[in-house]
């Protein structure tokens, strides 16, 4: 009979999967595998490292058995965790083992948006777009290439390289999250790096946040002991949360929180119960503030926010009692409206009334090794991390496509760092102010992220370059040209990241096991061998990221010893340093503003906006039959990051459409129903969950739910996605706004 | 059948289990010949291979068609059927699992570990076919029996029916042909 | 004195957040799809814009008096000699007479095992080794105390001593160990 050389030629070379160890054979032949397999030793060890299900990177303690990751903890040698994580946080090896993981590099091969691809190797897949970056760099300038990525410790390493290009057009996702609130702190403070002291505060107001289905450890459990020590909580939220469930819940009105604000702060200088002595000494500009707010009374405020008089005027007093350990929450998504930097500024300023900075239960500013260099008594705390130092980029040759930086305009506000990343689709699609070309993504999915999926979606389709790095097949790596497999966070070591709050702390990212699929690999790695593709090494000037955290730690002096026995690293003896505890009128030598005084007047958004100091815009309100849609967080998911993680999409697979009791009632809806949600140009199904705990104006869902990416196999298609409905708006600062979108509702 | 055979019949499946590659696609007219000798089946399932060998010539054209059915039958798409026997043994659907374990150990007893540059996990349907054919090929019969008994048809079982309902060519004439030479029908 | 070991939930601490209901799946190795413990809401309650609702962690009761002891006809569910209920999966059968016992409904026949099974306050996993159960480390809202009931230093002893808590189906006669407190949600 005819043989068939090549498949032992094939599968014996290299091309085979298995290998002969020589000698071994002969000696465990006569072994019986499944004995041999019970006799075996287990080797077991626990890796300190961090958790990446969210990017909180909470400390963890993961337990690996022969290889292989059992057990997820919170690392307790960290007590601001107290060995605790969340659910996210637990299910990680749901993740890291998930047969859906995308395994290796993949180019298109049919249209874009088919799913059609073929694997490649790396340095294909590299050659590829270093081929696709040159010819557009050549054709449309550097500057036709925007890079977005969620944000994270990736961002050195992915940024490099449109850095190296010559593009300006460096996105993180923070415009469509905490942007506003980032510009409210930079523009009162000199630097956003201001945290607040929830776990010794007596009185907390929260504006729109939620801690309790957002979850952020170290925050969550500190709301969370406050709370059980007998702290009071006041909760503004249109929608009844679980947060709002733990405390006394305001359903104000959306997009009415300002007024709010500004009637607190009438009342406190009308009563006078506001801290005037801090704010003679610390602030600038409260006059311009006082006559702000000197007409925004509490009754106007009940007009405006449907809470009444009697109750804001009572929440000011309880403030000013609990004062200076009572405090207004800055907010964490903070995309409301088109000017919500001023309801952040705003909150901020009535804090500074009730004086409640670098003092317990109140803000502070974050005590890196930067900012305590400057404190003598401190300094020796305070060990900075070397830089790793790479040669100047070159200019970019034009500014950035969204304005940001712009003089005289709203966008000099705009951290550069970030962007305003919804401009991205309108400039594809108009070329307006000129061409994009290509669009870098690591583990972010603007398909779902930026408002309006179908405009992203058309975007993409005039692009001759889509490239997104992930751990998953999302909703734009499916449609991308060019799939990059990153390993999970378990399966590699990251730079040392600062974890600063009230003392220094430095947290590692360690590696606890090889990667699952061997051809995954970490975001350092993948961006330097891809700008060495592309001739641009010299960015890249460490061999590994060993050595990258070498470089770091040498000046500090701290071993990385310190890191594997524990996980982190804070200054042993040092207190949590607040400047003003012991002396109510200690110098604030920190701050960080031009000034040198906390700016409720500021120079920079008056010369950006004409409003130095916030000034109360009406928003509209939906008309009769129309809801208002918004959207929120639950505890058991991430963005759009989780929703097909095995044990987390067993959890919670779907979301529905909370709708008010009596609305629902006015239009025959009850729970269960299917129904249409339109906000005009589009619309989508949903199930209704008709329920007490939402205002009757108001409809919510749970974010990142409804995803389109057939390959995400199990949220594929399962719920609502919001962000098809809310549009791509910027605000003036380039936020997105997401809690503008009027929709109808009915029975499908 | 004698060793020959048998040990190109494994290797002949685990060419086509383990991802498209240029050579195998090159040659997969042969391996349609050799298993039109070896394995009674159904004309139809022959005629489907060869008809999928005329519509896409070897070369470039026939590895992308394979990759097409690949990826979201095997690798990243819809995974209709995930390549790994722990997926299906292990009960929670995550790979890694005890029977990867056991696999690798096995495989380690009779000598055999896996390439470093190619690592791949030790229970991909592939590569099991693979050490089986090297079983084979050194008539280690005794040994081919106990990791047929207690891993291979186990996972066949499981897998072989999700990548026949595929009905993904070239895939689920393969498997249909797997079935009948290592279940006994089909 | 022999221990008692015992968790008090504060219901009012309770988040809903489940990272105690992954923490345990992790640990005890629970299939896919099944639940030692979970924290549902209960509510929301009240009309707009009065409104309540809270969570219930749910798990194994751990009776002293336990039913599902009393009809286990193996002897495979009994008390260990810390008093806790246990399963001795080698002696179940599988015939679910103790899941139609329990009165909260605790128990699930596990997928992978085929054998009974429910929530062993960690025992094996943690408690020997002089750990906390996975759900108590890991709750986010610290609304799980747990330790030894007898010794009146413990956590548990000190707060049962100074605040009013409850068992679940008191009228079953059951004698929990697990004790919640109902305080601020009801
Ligand atoms: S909050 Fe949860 S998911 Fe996010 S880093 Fe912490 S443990 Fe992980
Ligand atoms: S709760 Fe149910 S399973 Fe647990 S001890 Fe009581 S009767 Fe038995
Ligand atoms: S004590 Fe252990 S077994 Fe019981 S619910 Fe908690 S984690 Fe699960
Ligand atoms: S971890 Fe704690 S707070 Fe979260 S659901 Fe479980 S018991 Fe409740």
């Amino acid at each position: 009979m005819q043989r068939r050389q090549f498949l032992k030629g094939a599968l014996y070379g290299t091309g085979g999967t298995l290998v002969a160890l020589s000698g071994l054979g002969a000696a465990t032949a006569a072994l019986n595998p499944r004995r041999a397999a019970a006799a075996a030793p287990v080797s077991r060890k626990t890796v300190y490292s961090s958790c990446e299900m969210c990017r909180n990177q909470c400390p963890i303690a993961v337990k690996v058995e022969n290889g292989k990751v059992v057990k997820i903890d919170g690392n307790p040698n960290d007590s601001a965790f107290g060995g605790v994580i969340c659910a996210r946080g637990n299910s990680g090896p749901s993740l890291l083992y998930d047969p859906e993981r995308i395994k290796k590099p993949m180019i298109r091969t049919g249209e874009r948006g088919s799913g059609k691809f073929k694997e490649v190797s790396w340095d294909e897949a590299y050659t590829y777009i270093a081929q696709k970056l040159k010819a557009v760099q050549e054709q449309y300038g550097g500057e036709a290439v925007a890079q977005t990525s969620h944000i994270g410790p990736y961002d050195v390493f992915f940024q490099t390289i449109g850095k190296a290009i010559g593009s300006p057009n460096l996105f993180s996702h923070e415009a469509t999250c905490p942007m506003a609130r980032i510009i409210g702190l930079n523009t009162t403070f000199g630097t956003a790096a201001i945290n607040a002291d929830y776990a010794n505060t007596k009185y907390l107001l929260v504006v729109g946040r939620n801690f309790f289905e957002g979850i952020h450890v170290a925050q969550t459990r500190a709301v969370a002991k406050a709370l059980s020590q007998g702290t009071k909580m006041v909760v503004l939220d249109p929608r009844f949360s679980v947060l709002a469930a733990k405390g006394e819940w305001l359903p104000v009105k959306g997009a009415t929180d300002l007024a709010f604000i500004m009637a607190l702060a009438n009342v406190l200088i009308d009563e006078k119960l506001y801290d005037e002595e801090f704010i003679k000494q610390y602030t600038v500009g409260f006059d311009k503030w006082a006559a702000q707010v000197q007409d925004k009374t509490p009754a106007w405020a009940a007009e405006e926010t449907g809470i009444s008089q009697d109750t804001i005027i009572r929440v000011a007093r309880e403030l000013a009692q609990a004062k200076p350990h009572s405090l207004i929450e800055y907010g964490w998504r903070t995309t409301f409206t088109a000017d919500d930097f001023q309801l952040r500024r705003a909150i901020m300023i009535v804090n500074m009334m009730l004086g409640n900075f670098e003092v317990p239960g109140g803000y502070y500013q974050v005590k890196d090794a930067g900012t305590l260099k400057k404190v003598p008594a401190m300094a020796a705390y305070a060990k900075k991390l070397g830089p790793v130092k790479v040669p100047p980029f070159p200019k970019p040759k034009k500014g950035r496509i969204d304005g940001t930086g712009e003089k005289g305009t709203p966008r000099q506000l705009t951290p550069i760092a970030d962007g305003a990343v919804g401009q991205i689709t309108e400039t594809i699609l108009t070329g307006k102010p000129y061409p994009i070309k290509a669009w870098l993504v690591h583990r972010f999915n603007p398909v779902m992220s930026i408002g309006d999926t179908e405009k992203t979606l058309a975007a993409i389709k005039k692009l001759d370059l889509l490239v997104t790095c992930d751990v998953y097949m999302s909703d734009t790596a499916y449609n991308s040209d060019v799939v990059l497999p990153e390993c999970t966070y378990l399966e590699r070591t990251e730079q040392v990241f600062d974890m600063s709050g009230l003392t220094p702390k430095y947290v590692l990212r360690q590696q606890a096991v090889d990667p699952v699929y061997a051809d995954t690999k970490p975001a350092w790695q993948i961006y330097k061998e891809l700008g060495e593709k592309m001739g641009y090494g010299q960015y890249f000037p460490y061999k590994d990221i060993d050595d990258y955290v070498e470089r770091q730690l040498a000046p500090t002096g701290i071993s990385r010893k310190v890191f594997a026995e524990k996980g982190l690293w804070t200054p042993a003896g040092m207190k949590p340093f607040y400047v003003r505890s012991g002396d109510a009128k200690a110098p604030l030598t920190l701050l960080a503003t031009k000034s040198k005084k906390i700016e409720i007047f500021s120079d920079a958004v008056q010369e950006a906006t004409g409003a130095g100091v916030p000034v109360y815009v009406p928003y509209p309100q939906p008309g009769e039959g129309e809801f208002r849609l918004i959207e929120g967080k639950v505890a058991v998911h991430t963005n759009v990051g989780t929703h097909n993680v095995p044990v987390l999409h067993e959890l919670m697979s779907e979301n529905t459409l909370w709708i008010n009791a009596q609305s629902a009632a006015k239009l025959g809806i009850k729970t269960g129903d299917t129904l249409i949600i339109s906000a005009g140009k589009y619309e989508h199904k949903g199930t209704a969950n008709v329920t007490e705990g939402i205002r009757p104006d108001t409809v919510f869902c749970y974010h990142g739910f409804g995803q389109i990416s057939p390959q995400l196999t199990r949220a594929f298609g399962k719920g609502i996605n919001d962000n098809k409905l809310i549009p791509d708006q910027l605000g003036s600062v380039g936020n997105s706004i997401t809690s503008m979108t009027f929709v109808k509702v009915r029975k499908a | 059948m004698e060793q020959e055979t048998a040990e190109e019949l494994y290797l002949s499946f685990a060419g086509i289990f383990q991802r498209p590659r240029p050579d195998i696609a090159r040659h997969l007219e042969e391996l349609i010949d050799l298993w039109a000798q070896e394995i009674s089946s159904s004309e139809k399932v022959f005629s489907e291979l060869r008809e999928f060998c005329r519509a896409f010539p070897a070369g470039e054209v026939r590895e992308n068609a394979l990759w097409k059915e690949y990826i979201p039958l095997f690798e990243t798409g819809r995974v209709e059927a995930p390549p790994y026997a722990s997926v299906y043994l292990d009960r929670d659907g995550l790979v890694l699992g005890c029977e990867a374990e056991e696999v690798r150990k096995f495989y380690l007893s009779l000598g055999y570990g896996l390439r470093s540059d190619q690592r791949e996990l030790p229970d991909h349907l592939g590569v099991e076919l693979e050490f089986l054919a090297r079983l084979a090929g050194r008539g280690s019969w005794d040994a081919v029996g106990s990791f047929r008994k207690s891993h291979l048809r186990p996972f066949l079982r499981a897998i072989l029916p999700k990548i026949r309902a595929s009905e993904r060519p070239v895939y689920s004439q393969a498997a249909e042909l797997l079935a009948s030479w290592q279940l006994g029908q089909c | 004195m022999a221990k008692h070991y015992a968790m008090v939930i504060q219901l009012k601490k309770c988040l809903g957040c489940q990272a105690c209901t992954v923490a345990c799946k992790f640990e005890n190795k629970v299939p896919d799809g099944q639940y030692r413990t979970k924290s549902p809401a209960i509510g929301p309650s009240g009309t707009y814009p009065n409104v309540k609702v809270f969570f219930e962690k749910q798990a194994c009761q751990m009776c002293q008096d336990a039913p599902c002891v009393k009809v286990c006809p193996t002897t495979a569910s009994h008390y260990n000699k810390d008093g806790l209920v246990l399963i001795d999966s080698h002696k179940c059968v599988g015939c679910k007479y103790c899941m139609t016992a329990c009165p909260y409904d605790a128990r699930f026949i596990n997928k992978n095992t085929g054998t009974a099974d429910k929530c062993t306050f960690c025992y094996d996993t943690r408690l020997t080794k002089g750990e906390k159960p996975a759900c108590v480390t890991t709750c986010v809202g610290g609304a799980l105390l747990f330790g030894d009931a007898n010794d009146p230093q413990s956590e548990v002893a000190r707060y049962m001593a100074t605040h009013r808590t409850e068992v679940r189906k008191a009228q079953f006669g059951t004698r929990p160990s697990v004790h919640y407190d109902y305080e601020g949600v009801k």
